[in-house]
């Protein structure tokens, strides 16, 4: 018995230090945000108790952790969106850990296994990925394994099914995705090519996804393929990129269920040096959605991602009107140069000034019938044909945009813009029938800074155009006492819309608190009413008054 | 030796997702397989729409594509609510929306989810009701075979002078069913032309003004969630069960038009569990 109790013992001191030696060698850090909205009834804006319909409160919430020991690390997310907050899809709603993972990590190998995120090449073909303010995710769940073979070579295998709200996969409720990808560096591979004046890497990648065919109607592929290749090739200042990606048929309710293949190219020059960037980019993308789910239209599901190469914005009513990746078919291109004017030069004065021009336009593809009988598009059919260098006359899409920013002196700085807008809105939001918005906007951004902590901030746009809701003018104030403190006032005003009734102020107070890494936000005001399409459903995002309170923290 | 086996395996995984492909060659349209059985459970389709709902239309002509494939089997019914019902400047002034409906649409989150969207009688999976129109045939195709429990039948006699509409509804329990059931009865009318948004070319322009609207809902007869058919055990093997209404064709109506459709659902789950259409006369 005392034998027993010795060993016991034993054991218990021998786990106790094994414990606190785990416990010392282990970190866990994280992160943790509530946005929550209350609602009143705002009847200028037609919001009546109905609209709210006893959903007075929206809550949206996460929780992050990452547990790290030594080449071991573990993770988890907790979401709740009880109820979500307007704008939000209601299939949000609901509370659970959709992201757990495990992963290990050598020099060798790296293996997850549960939720995870992962991108090949530019993610023509593939890209997995988290957008909270949107509240888009969709994560894979199963395997994901990187292999780092040899010096400079990366092969990377996964599977797995996409997150899809909160519904658990189910055998044939969506589909299942792998994929595998490889990367050269041969500047890293190839012996003596370290410090070559040239650098290239290539990469190519497969991805495969398999979902069962039960359609009374269409005979549909159940597995569908996508291959990509890209290389990547740098000299002195210069840098090219280009990559291409192909996919088989794959009929969807994206594409109306034609079973044309689908293609897409995107290709970057860029030229860098102290004081000034270029770079012109080019796409084409022709009949590209590819979703872990032929049925779904909606914002979710995307197993690729089209990056968009076009400005984004920053400000309220240059960001009021932007872009949206067409991906049954678009050509576009973005030519951007940023040139610093040097200090003490005339134009530059004592502390220099910044110039940036941007200019973007995409325009749709060119389609053919397919033959006499067949309509451009039709289901069932292979939909048409394309010519892959012409590009239609139809433009999607314009932005021409000029800025300066300057510091005057030491307290004051000073940015303008001007843009000039043309926005397909039949097109990008699915206001069919509605004449594209042709805009003029102006921004100016003051900042003055009345002490080493007190800065005062002032910003003033206005957006003319005869479409749509019609002008826009609005004005925002924001004292700052750094770091902890901040105080806002926005107004929105929609003076130029051509119905005299919706010629609405949407204002805003807001004030924050930040100390360590935890920031406390309170807003209150209004927030406009829109309608979202994304493929081939639209969504009305209603119109918004209340309070909105946002509480983050990292550790 | 060790790049070149790299490369291999490199290769052998391509070579690997390379045959996971389908490549789909015409026709691309199958003739369907609408079943042979004699008695089976009919599948409600509720298309929710809305006359500024620019995809509604695609959406609407899948749901009669399946109508025609499983003729007699299939009932679709278009429920105009939420945002996209509301009316409008004209030519979208007409009011097609009705207190059931709205209250459908809210409670089982349709038109917050994004029109077009649909529900295939009633069934949920994980708590969700909603069906995108690319899965109606996959989901209709699904439980199109499913024997029927229940057999509705309907009797209707029509006025057309003083427009008094009487409904019979006889229901019969095919085998002992242990849940609550409860019973609706909706005024259909089909072949309403109205403007509609559109954003499918091979259907028509950007606002079709004589646009045929199909299977519409006007009005339920005996209130949102119908009445109580059977209380919990009620329906025993055999039991039969009769309801009788009477209503004024509202006059707007095209009476050659008018179907009553009716469905009995399990009133925990929702789930409708037979359906049935006729035209009145």
């Amino acid at each position: 018995m005392r034998k027993l109790l010795i060993i016991i013992l034993g054991i218990f001191c021998l786990s106790t230090l094994y414990a606190q030696d785990l416990f010392n060698n282990a970190t866990v850090n994280g992160s943790f945000q509530t946005d929550v909205q209350f609602y009143r009834p705002d009847a200028t804006i037609g919001i009546y108790d109905s609209t709210i319909a006893g959903r007075k409160i929206g809550i949206n919430g996460f929780g992050n952790m990452i547990f790290t020991l030594g080449k071991f690390k573990a993770g988890m997310r907790y979401e709740a969106f009880m109820t979500p907050i307007a704008g939000f899809d209601p299939r949000q709603e609901g509370n659970g850990f959709p992201y757990l993972w495990a992963s290990y990590t050598s020099d060798l190998i790296e293996i997850t296994a549960g939720n995870f995120y992962e991108q090949f090449g530019n993610g023509l073909i593939f890209r997995t990925y988290e957008e909270w303010t949107l509240g888009y995710d969709n994560s894979m769940n199963g395997m994901r394994v990187v292999i780092y073979p040899m010096k400079g070579l990366t092969l990377k295998g996964v599977y797995g099914s996409q997150r899809f709200f909160w519904q658990k996969f189910e055998r044939n409720n969506r589909g299942i995705v792998r994929g595998a990808d490889a990367e050269l560096n041969l500047n890293d591979a190839v012996a003596g090519w370290e410090s070559a004046p040239l650098r290239l890497t290539l990469g190519a990648s497969a991805v495969s996804k398999y979902q069962r065919d039960a359609d009374p109607i269409y005979n549909l592929p159940e597995n569908v393929g996508a291959f990509s290749g890209r290389v990547n090739l740098g000299a002195g200042n210069f840098n090219f990129m280009t990559e291409y990606a192909y996919k088989i048929n794959d009929p969807s309710a994206l594409n109306n269920f034609i079973y044309h293949e689908g293609q897409a190219i995107l290709s970057s020059l860029s030229y860098s040096q102290k004081g000034l960037g270029v770079v012109l980019q080019l796409k084409r993308v022709d009949n590209m959605s590819f979703k872990s789910d032929r049925a779904i239209s909606a914002n979710a599901l995307d197993i690729n991602f089209l990056p968009p190469i076009n400005r984004t914005h920053a400000y309220s009513l240059t960001a009021k009107y932007p872009y949206a990746t067409q991906p049954n078919g678009e050509m576009g291109l973005q030519f951007q140069v940023n040139y610093k004017i040097p200090k003490g030069s005339l134009l530059g004065g004592k502390y220099g000034t910044g110039i940036a021009f941007n200019y973007s336009q995409v325009n749709d593809i060119v389609r053919n019938q397919v033959n006499d009988t067949t309509s451009i598009g039709q289901e069932g059919t292979l939909g048409y044909t394309t010519d892959f260098f012409k590009v239609s006359d139809h433009i999607f899409f314009r932005d021409i945009n000029f800025e300066i920013d300057k510091r005057i002196n030491s307290k004051l700085k000073a940015m303008v813009q001007y843009m000039n807008l043309l926005y397909d809105i039949a097109t990008i939001e699915g206001h069919t029938g509605e004449p594209a918005v042709e805009a003029h906007l102006a921004v100016a951004d003051v900042t003055y800074k009345l002490s080493s902590k007190n800065a005062l901030r002032v910003e003033a746009q206005g957006l003319w155009t005869k479409q749509d809701e019609g002008d826009w003018a609005a004005l925002m104030a924001e004292y700052t006492i750094a770091p902890k403190w901040f105080v806002a006032v926005a107004d929105q005003y929609n003076y130029g819309n051509p119905v005299k009734d919706h010629r609405n102020h949407y204002y805003t107070v807001s004030a924050g608190y930040t100390r360590e890494s935890t920031r406390l936000a309170l807003t209150f005001g209004r927030q406009s009413e829109g309608v979202v399409c994304v493929g081939g459903v639209c969504r009305q995002v209603p119109a918004s008054s209340g309070l909105t309170l946002t509480l983050s923290t990292n550790f | 030796m060790k790049k070149t086996h790299n490369f291999f395996v490199a290769i052998l995984l391509f070579g690997i997702l390379l045959t996971g492909c389908d490549k789909i060659e015409p026709p691309y349209k199958e003739g369907g397989n609408n079943g042979t059985e004699e008695l089976t459970r009919k599948v409600l389709l509720e298309d929710y729409t809305g006359h500024t709902c620019v995809n509604c239309p695609t959406a609407a002509k899948k749901g009669l594509e399946l109508v025609d494939l499983y003729e007699g089997k299939l009932i679709m019914m278009a429920v105009h609510a939420g945002y996209f019902a509301d009316p409008k400047a004209a030519p979208f002034d007409n009011d097609y929306r009705t207190p059931a409906g709205t209250a459908w649409d809210g409670f089982f989150g349709m038109s917050a989810a994004g029109n077009p969207i649909g529900m295939i009688n009633r069934q949920q999976s994980q708590g969700v009701y909603t069906v995108e129109n690319g899965d109606w045939g996959t989901g209709v195709a699904a439980v199109i075979a499913d024997p029927a429990n229940i057999k509705i039948g309907i009797s209707t006699t029509y006025n057309a002078a003083n427009r008094n509409l009487a409904i019979s509804l006889t229901t019969t329990a095919l085998l002992a069913l242990e849940p609550a059931l409860k019973i609706v009865a909706c005024v259909v009318e089909d072949s309403i032309v109205s403007a509609q948004r559109n954003n499918d070319a091979t259907i028509g322009g950007a606002t079709i003004t004589d646009y045929v609207h199909r299977h519409m809902l006007r009005e339920n007869v005996n209130g949102t969630w119908g009445e109580e058919l059977a209380a919990a055990g009620q329906a025993t093997a055999g039991a039969v069960f009769t309801k009788n209404y009477s209503l004024s064709l509202n006059s707007t109506y095209n009476a050659d038009h008018v179907s009553i459709i009716v469905f009995v659902y399990n009133a925990l789950t929702y789930e409708i569990l037979q359906v049935e259409e006729k035209h009145i006369d």
